[in-house]
């Protein structure tokens, strides 16, 4: 690990102001939310790479009151399994150029990279790189585009995006088939445990 | 072994066009139930161009209208709506049980400008001549993808969903899954590769029986056609092993 991809006191601070700010949610969220970024490198992006892509997850998929983020979902440590497993060398090379172009936008905006940027900071980092998601035309729109794909994708199929989040009733064992009546509502099934695969 | 693949071949694939989302209203926000069993997927047989009075005024063929609807598993407006953070968050959590998306496949039509070929310069690591394809639609296509959005805007409507988001275009040239033709079959040997029964017209005990004999790919998914072709290629080819005539 080089010592720019070592999280500095100053992000640590970062994350611990998100912790103020965040104390309205409940316990379990609060702890997810307020992990500290992982310090340690990926299988395939590096420490920093890995923690910029986490912190990026979390703003477009936050904890709230209803589930946890993609930080506690651990969609940054999914998408960098993928990118290890993935035999395609520009496509894996293209995370690396997306994660840095977020951060030179980040320099550029407020003089400083996107883990020593504020929490006012980020969300107006994030404001502009979404700006043009319905038709990328910079590079920083493609970035955000394939970002909050993966993320979406990689939270949604996580057991907090399934179960806590959208509180998925199906793939249980069916008694009776209502069919479509609607007047008939089914007793909630009880939500299969497991897909710790994440 | 003499080919006629290089200078004879045309591909043609359906195209799956146009798509339309859309969400019920009255179901936004609804409260989660067990979906699994329902009727959520659907798919519309093709309408057009059946008879006079499904005639349409600039296309013909046709095409079917494919779609889903309800509680899965996997949120389909996650990668849909736009946003980030809280306002997307919870978007995608009351769109849930709410959305529809509907897409169109229709049949492109042959062309002999669509084809695929030796590569006569370019040859992978092995030195075998790589394939090159060229493949576009044509003006058919594009009008019937016209109709596939009217056609869809109209049952949107009709059925009481709002509209979110149209996408007119179709799906990139090949990128449809239904790789069909390249070998096209036919009576006359100077326009197809494989006489109706599959069977090469140069090389008599060469039998192509999977998707390549197709002229047209039509707008229906293809492996019954596939197996029912296959089978007829079979019959022929005991019966013609029995008269020693292979």
């Amino acid at each position: 690990v080089s010592g720019a991809d070592e999280i500095t006191r100053r992000q640590a601070l970062t994350v611990a102001a998100g912790a103020a700010a965040a104390a309205t949610l409940p316990d379990a969220a609060l702890a997810q939310a307020t992990k500290p970024v992982a310090p340690a490198a990926g299988k395939f992006l590096s420490a920093r790479e890995l923690a910029i892509l986490d912190e990026v997850a979390e703003l477009i998929i936050p904890a709230d009151a209803q589930s946890g983020g993609a930080r506690a979902a651990k969609c940054a440590e999914y998408i960098d399994a993928r990118l290890a497993e993935s035999i395609d060398p520009l496509w894996r090379q293209s995370w690396k150029d997306d994660l840095a172009e977020i951060d030179e936008v980040s320099t550029a905006m407020f003089g400083r990279p996107l883990l020593d940027a504020s929490p006012a900071e980020r969300q107006k980092l994030m404001e502009r790189i979404s700006r043009n998601e319905k038709s990328p035309k910079e590079n920083v729109d493609h970035s955000f585009v394939t970002i909050k794909w993966w993320v979406a994708e990689a939270f949604y199929t996580s057991k907090i995006g399934i179960h806590d989040e959208l509180q998925y009733q199906g793939n249980v064992y069916i008694d009776e088939f209502i069919g479509t009546d609607v007047s008939r509502q089914p007793e909630r099934a009880t939500a299969p445990s497991g897909d710790d695969t994440k | 072994m003499k080919c006629r693949l290089p200078s004879a071949a045309v591909r043609s694939i359906d195209v799956l066009g146009p798509r339309v989302h859309g969400i019920y209203k009255q179901r936004i926000g609804a409260e989660r139930s067990n979906e699994d069993g329902r009727p959520g997927g659907f798919y519309i047989p093709r309408f057009r161009n059946l008879d006079e009075k499904s005639k349409a005024k600039d296309f013909i063929r046709g095409y079917g209208l494919e779609g889903s609807s309800g509680q899965e598993m996997f949120p389909e407006d996650a990668l849909k709506l736009a946003g980030y953070g809280q306002a997307y968050k919870r978007k995608v959590r009351d769109h849930a049980g709410a959305f529809l998306y509907m897409y169109g496949l229709g049949e492109v039509l042959p062309r002999y400008e669509n084809r695929v070929e030796l590569d006569p310069q370019v040859k992978d690591a092995w030195g075998i001549p790589v394939l090159r394809f060229s493949y576009k639609y044509g003006d058919n296509e594009k009008k019937m993808c016209a109709d596939m959005v009217a056609s869809m805007q109209e049952a949107f409507a009709t059925s009481g969903f709002e509209i979110t988001r149209v996408d007119r275009d179709p799906l990139t040239e090949g990128s449809s899954v239904h790789e069909l033709g390249t070998a096209r079959m036919g009576d006359d040997p100077k326009t197809s590769v494989l006489n109706p029964f599959l069977q090469s017209h140069d090389v008599k005990n060469l039998f192509v029986v999977d998707g390549a004999g197709f002229v047209s790919a039509a707008c229906q998914n293809p492996t019954w056609t596939i197996m029912a072709l296959c089978w007829r290629s079979c019959d022929y080819l005991a019966g013609e092993l029995k008269r020693g005539e292979l």
